[in-house]
């Protein structure tokens, strides 16, 4: 169910990049066809970008697609090859918990003043995506252990 | 911990966790870690996180995602089946024509895409039953299709060209501009191969229908009218970014517009394609985008150590003239190709080699050139050559793996060739960009 959370997320999310193409491609036509470029497309579009690239990590894990080289690790025997992956699996989980506690608090000394781009627009998108980066690499953790408990259930790795 | 001992540390624990097969993403981050809190203490984590969120919030990386939605829409719309098609039709009459027009196909689809995965995998599905119901070699099928696939590296816009301009803090138009004749020569090569190959051993390509040579001029270009949309997509996109009238990024949403205006007009397009299209760019983006976010948070901590300024310092060292030492770097570069995925090459390896080129007195441009193209050789090369696995997946049973990589030698010879040409002859590079200048 987690795993299916996960990946019908970031799923969802990616129709931001529809959003980004529609928003770019219109500050192109208002710049030289209309002579009025917008002050905030750049700033938005990094935004919504930014939320998928780093929801992008825990659906990647999720759907078990994020880069790897297997070649030695498939040549070992079964068994190695199932330890191997719980070991992965708590790697991930550490790795995941130690940025996500640093993550928090980045995020809240964010909130706490609310931190903005400085930017005519001024939005509080860095605040907004320290706190995302807090979601993603929560999500991770939890991802990973899923994939732990569920590698230990299988046993060998039949 | 001196920055000697970093150096152990890094490439230690980096190709411990790659080989037992952990992410390549989270391989970098685990090492990063290490390595911090070995130097640092526990509070560098927190630079690590800092980075995590410093990278993504980069411009010129959103050019990634927008490249890979105008690729996968031309894919989805059967504008590369259709590639194909037309492309051996106008080649039918050269020896080996059907394999000219892949590697024609392979090229054009290399400008619209640039996602060599979708590429392999598109000739594979649609150039590969085509060429061996012809009765083609099966090994200079699956040499062909696999060669004619990665030029995606290569050809721009790719998206290697985009993270070393990224990484290098260089043009990114620059860039594409530089890589445009290497590339053409690479393709050129190629169908020369194919065509002096099937001149020597017939048998191995024999000759088209009848009716595919004695087709009326007429029709064989009215086949061509279907690709004259997207024909002016690839120039709009790629001539807004060479003259400066839009950045990669704008470029790349120009592209993904003219790409659904395109198959929207073909008329194989649906509602419901749309929605498939985005999923897959979205899909797309995690495995690429998080190795870059996780070396990137690796290399600074690395830097911090005095690292980058160590190997920077040895390679620059080493008793040779700079042409030895570019070489070196070229050989460093083929051995990290076969073990590692090339954007996690490009991160990890940029921020110390360029330093010693520029040192050197090579353009960086130039260099960008060559190290695309040592990419492209590694796409082919096993054990991870990523190319082979991208076309068994879409193979026919009885074709293995060790058929695939032992069909791709001719074409790393043949990249070889022309990398030797572009660092013997660096103007090969270097001309375009100066005369856009």
């Amino acid at each position: 169910m987690i795993t299916t959370a996960i990946r019908r997320l970031g799923d969802g999310l990616s129709y931001v990049y529809a959003v980004i193409a529609v928003l770019t491609f219109g500050e192109v036509c208002a710049r030289y066809f209309f002579n009025a470029p917008s002050q905030w497309t750049i700033e938005v579009v990094v935004m919504l970008a930014s939320v998928h690239y780093l929801m992008a990590g825990p659906q990647a894990y999720a759907t078990q697609t994020h880069i790897r080289i297997t070649v030695l690790s498939e040549k070992l025997p079964l068994r190695i090859q199932w330890l191997l992956s719980l070991f992965e699996r708590a790697v991930v989980a550490v790795v995941c918990a130690m940025i996500g506690y640093w993550a928090l608090h980045q995020a809240m000394k964010a909130v706490s003043i609310t931190e903005r781009t400085g930017s005519n627009l001024n939005t509080p998108s860095p605040t907004i995506l320290k706190v995302v980066l807090v979601i993603a690499i929560g999500l991770f953790t939890l991802q990973a252990i899923v994939h732990f408990i569920k590698d230990l259930r299988s046993r060998n790795g039949s | 911990m001196g920055p000697e001992s970093a150096t152990i540390l890094v490439l230690g624990f980096l190709f411990f966790f790659i080989a037992i097969g952990i992410p390549l993403a989270i391989a970098t981050l685990s090492t990063a870690i290490i390595l911090g809190m070995s130097m640092f203490g526990f509070n560098s984590v927190l630079l690590i996180a800092n980075r995590l969120y410093d990278a993504s919030t980069n411009y010129v990386l959103i050019a990634v995602p927008l490249f890979i939605l105008m690729g996968v829409l031309m894919e989805r719309g059967g504008i590369a089946a259709r590639l194909f098609t037309v492309l051996h039709i106008w080649s039918a009459r050269l020896p080996g024509g059907m394999g000219v027009g892949c590697v024609f196909a392979g090229a054009i689809m290399a400008a619209m895409v640039g996602i060599v995965g979708a590429e392999i995998i598109t000739l594979g599905l649609v150039a590969m039953p085509a060429m061996l119901a012809r009765g083609y070699d099966k090994r200079l099928t699956l040499g062909v299709i696999c060669a004619s696939g990665s030029l995606g590296a290569m050809i721009p816009p790719s998206l290697v060209l985009v993270f070393f301009g990224l990484i290098a803090g260089e043009s990114i138009a620059q860039l594409f501009a530089a890589a445009f004749v290497p590339g053409v020569l690479m393709a050129l090569s190629y169908a020369g191969y194919i065509v002096i190959r099937a001149s020597l051993q017939p048998s191995l390509a024999p000759p088209p229908t009848r009716e595919e040579i004695e087709m009326p001029l007429g029709e064989k270009l009215a086949l061509g009218t279907g690709l004259i949309l997207p024909a002016l997509i690839i120039l709009g996109v790629l001539g807004s970014i060479y003259f400066g009238i839009a950045a990669p990024t704008e470029a790349a949403a120009i592209g993904v517009a003219g790409a659904l205006l395109a198959v929207t007009i073909s008329g194989n397009f649906r509602l419901s394609d749309l929605h498939h299209t985005i999923l897959q760019t979205g899909r797309a983006i995690g495995p690429v985008l998080w190795v870059f976010l996780g070396a990137n948070a690796l290399i600074s901590i690395y830097s911090l150590s005095g690292g980058v300024n160590y190997l920077a310092g040895l390679i620059g060292s080493v008793d040779l003239p700079p042409m030895g030492i570019i070489l070196v770097i070229l050989f460093l570069l083929f051995l990290l190709g076969m073990v590692m995925d090339w954007i996690g090459i490009a991160i990890l390896t940029m921020p110390v080699f360029l330093p010693v080129v520029e040192g050197l007195g090579f353009d960086p441009i130039w260099f960008g050139v060559i190290f695309c193209i040592s990419m492209q050789i590694a796409y082919l090369t096993p054990p991870i050559g990523a190319s082979a696995f991208y076309l068994k997946s879409v193979a026919p049973p009885d074709v293995t793996l060790s058929e695939i990589f032992a069909s791709i030698w001719p074409f790393v010879g043949l990249q070889l060739v022309v990398l030797a040409l572009v660092v013997a002859f660096p103007g090969l590079a270097l001309w375009l960009p100066a005369m856009l200048n």
